[in-house]
């Protein structure tokens, strides 16, 4: 994943992209980028649910090393 | 002379005078201002009242509460009020007035009003709430935005109490497993030290300013009493400009702290608190789960579309494909004949037109060589003729011109009759320059005339 994207962003990005391919006429060319990109954005917002972050864990260390 | 008594007379005498003033019990409002309680269970307390100015004391007591009474009075104050028995509070006590041969003056506390306590603590709490509304922190932190997904919890709790263990096992062993980063900043929750120890939590915990998504502010449970601490104004000023949200799960039922009333979102208990976050993240779950499923049957419709569209076209097209190469081998046939039959034609026709052309070249040729040739030849008559006509032109204007010289000189026109009148040596071209009475110079052919005005008509 090079592709920096926020939490937020992504939501919204899985938003914007259901409301399109429900209201407007998405053809089959563009359909496999489309569903590339979803799912990974719905992979990418699932993992935020079911784990942590090493960089929080790691923070956390450090604030408990710091007391 | 008077008669001698001992001192125990008169303190006699004084404890009878003070029964016949005092025989029923009074009601009374002080402040507690020490309170011990010995071994046995009696309680001892100094009751006060202080000047509204200066602190100052105005009055002061020995009170006693007997520890059969205390026994009763203690626990329904301290369940009724939140508030622990101790210094520092107003009450309304039900008092009987002794005085004791030995002991001196004291009162006999036989009941304890929690109600009133209740309206003091009540009275405190506006006071604070109508301050921080005046400096308009009242809902400060209630106007941050609690972040969609709370995932870094800052908790403020004793590390022992029952109440974060229960905050952490519900939040740890969600049902969704959903993942929570939490960390606890450990404060004592109950007791003198309490206010200052959960501030000091609140300071380490805006220090990582960015850092946490929210604060959990969490009470041990057990015991609803003992709730000061969360309604002081130290505390409040703390919650409002905390740079978190502020969960406050305190653990009580009955009466709202001002430490509830600040904070982000009030829940009864540190369980609730567990739901509350949890509750968040199960909506985006939701969120996202109701999104996969409407993306993924709008892929596979438009994936149905696509097949249905495949299948008729070929239903159609194998046929259609068929009838199309016959008629299109069939007029083949046709245009090839027809080709070679053009070609030839168009050959044979290409030249004899190319021959044509050359004919048709050559005499325009010679044609064009001979009608230069003429003109060359009517040249000279040409030019002498357009000379000739040039200096005829020439000839004719000079002889017009000449007529409109002899014209303008004024000698011609004096011949003619016309004179020029002169005033003053100025030429007259007007008649309003002249007046009555003036003289005048009038030149005729031939000669001048000084004449002297007689009248003046003017031609209207």
């Amino acid at each position: 994943m090079t592709e920096e994207i926020t939490y937020k962003e992504a939501l919204h990005e899985i938003e914007e992209s259901v409301n399109r391919i429900e209201s407007e006429d998405v053809g089959v060319d563009e359909l496999s980028t489309l569903v590339k990109r979803v799912s990974f954005l719905l992979k990418f917002c699932k993992e935020k649910l079911y784990s942590t972050e090493k960089e929080i864990d790691e923070i956390l260390k450090q604030m408990d090393e710091d007391e | 002379m008077q008669e001698e008594i001992t001192l125990y007379k008169l303190n006699s005498m004084i404890r009878n005078a003070m029964k016949d003033a005092f025989p029923r019990t009074l009601k009374i409002v002080a402040e507690i201002a020490e309170m011990n309680v010995n071994r046995t269970g009696h309680c001892y307390l100094n009751l006060v009242e202080k000047s509204e100015h200066d602190d100052s004391i105005k009055a002061q007591a020995r009170a006693t509460i007997w520890a059969s009474a205390y026994r009763m009075i203690k626990p329904y104050f301290e369940t009724t009020t939140g508030r622990k028995l101790e210094k520092g509070l107003k009450v309304l006590v039900s008092v009987e007035v002794v005085f004791h041969e030995a002991f001196g003056f004291s009162l006999n506390i036989k009941d304890i009003d929690p109600s009133y306590t209740l309206g003091e603590i009540e009275r405190r709490r506006r006071e604070i709430l109508k301050y921080l509304e005046k400096e308009g922190l009242l809902d400060r932190n209630q106007r941050i935005p609690m972040p969609f997904h709370p995932k870094k919890i800052a908790v403020i709790s004793s590390p022992t109490a029952a109440g974060y263990g229960d905050f952490i096992n519900q939040l740890d062993n969600n049902p969704n497993g959903f993942s929570f980063a939490h960390k606890l900043f450990p404060a004592i929750m109950q007791g003198d030290r309490a206010t200052d120890s959960i501030i000091e939590a609140f300071q380490k915990i805006a220090e990582y300013d960015g850092f946490f998504d929210c604060v959990v502010l969490i009470r041990g449970g057990g015991s609803s009493t003992d709730l000061a601490c969360f309604d002081t104004l130290e505390l409040a000023l703390e919650i409002v400009q905390s740079p978190f949200p502020v969960i406050a799960g305190i653990g009580h039922e009955r009466d709202i702290t001002i430490a509830d009333t600040v904070a982000h979102t009030r829940v009864k208990t540190p369980t609730a608190a567990a739901a509350y976050l949890i509750n968040k993240v199960a909506e985006i779950e939701t969120f996202i789960n109701d999104r996969e499923v409407r993306f993924l049957e709008s892929v596979q419709a438009i994936i149905e579309d696509g097949k249905d569209d495949i299948r008729h076209i070929s239903a159609v097209f194998a046929p259609k494909v068929k009838t199309l190469l016959k008629q299109e081998s069939g007029r083949h046939d046709v245009l090839r004949n027809n080709m070679r039959l053009s070609v030839k034609g168009f050959l044979k026709d290409s030249k004899s037109n190319a021959l044509h052309m050359l004919d048709n070249v050559d005499r325009g040729v010679r044609y064009k060589i001979n009608k230069n040739r003429d003109k060359l030849a009517d040249y000279p008559k040409e030019i002498a003729r357009s000379v000739s006509h040039i200096l005829s032109n020439k000839k004719m204007s000079l002889e017009k011109y000449s007529t409109v010289v002899s014209l303008s000189n004024p000698e011609n026109l004096l011949k003619k009759g016309y004179s020029l009148t002169y005033s003053n040596g100025e030429l007259v071209k007007d008649i309003s320059s002249l007046k009555k009475g003036q003289e005048i110079k009038t030149i005729c052919y031939g000669g001048e005339i000084d004449s002297t005005i007689k009248e003046i008509h003017k031609k209207k």
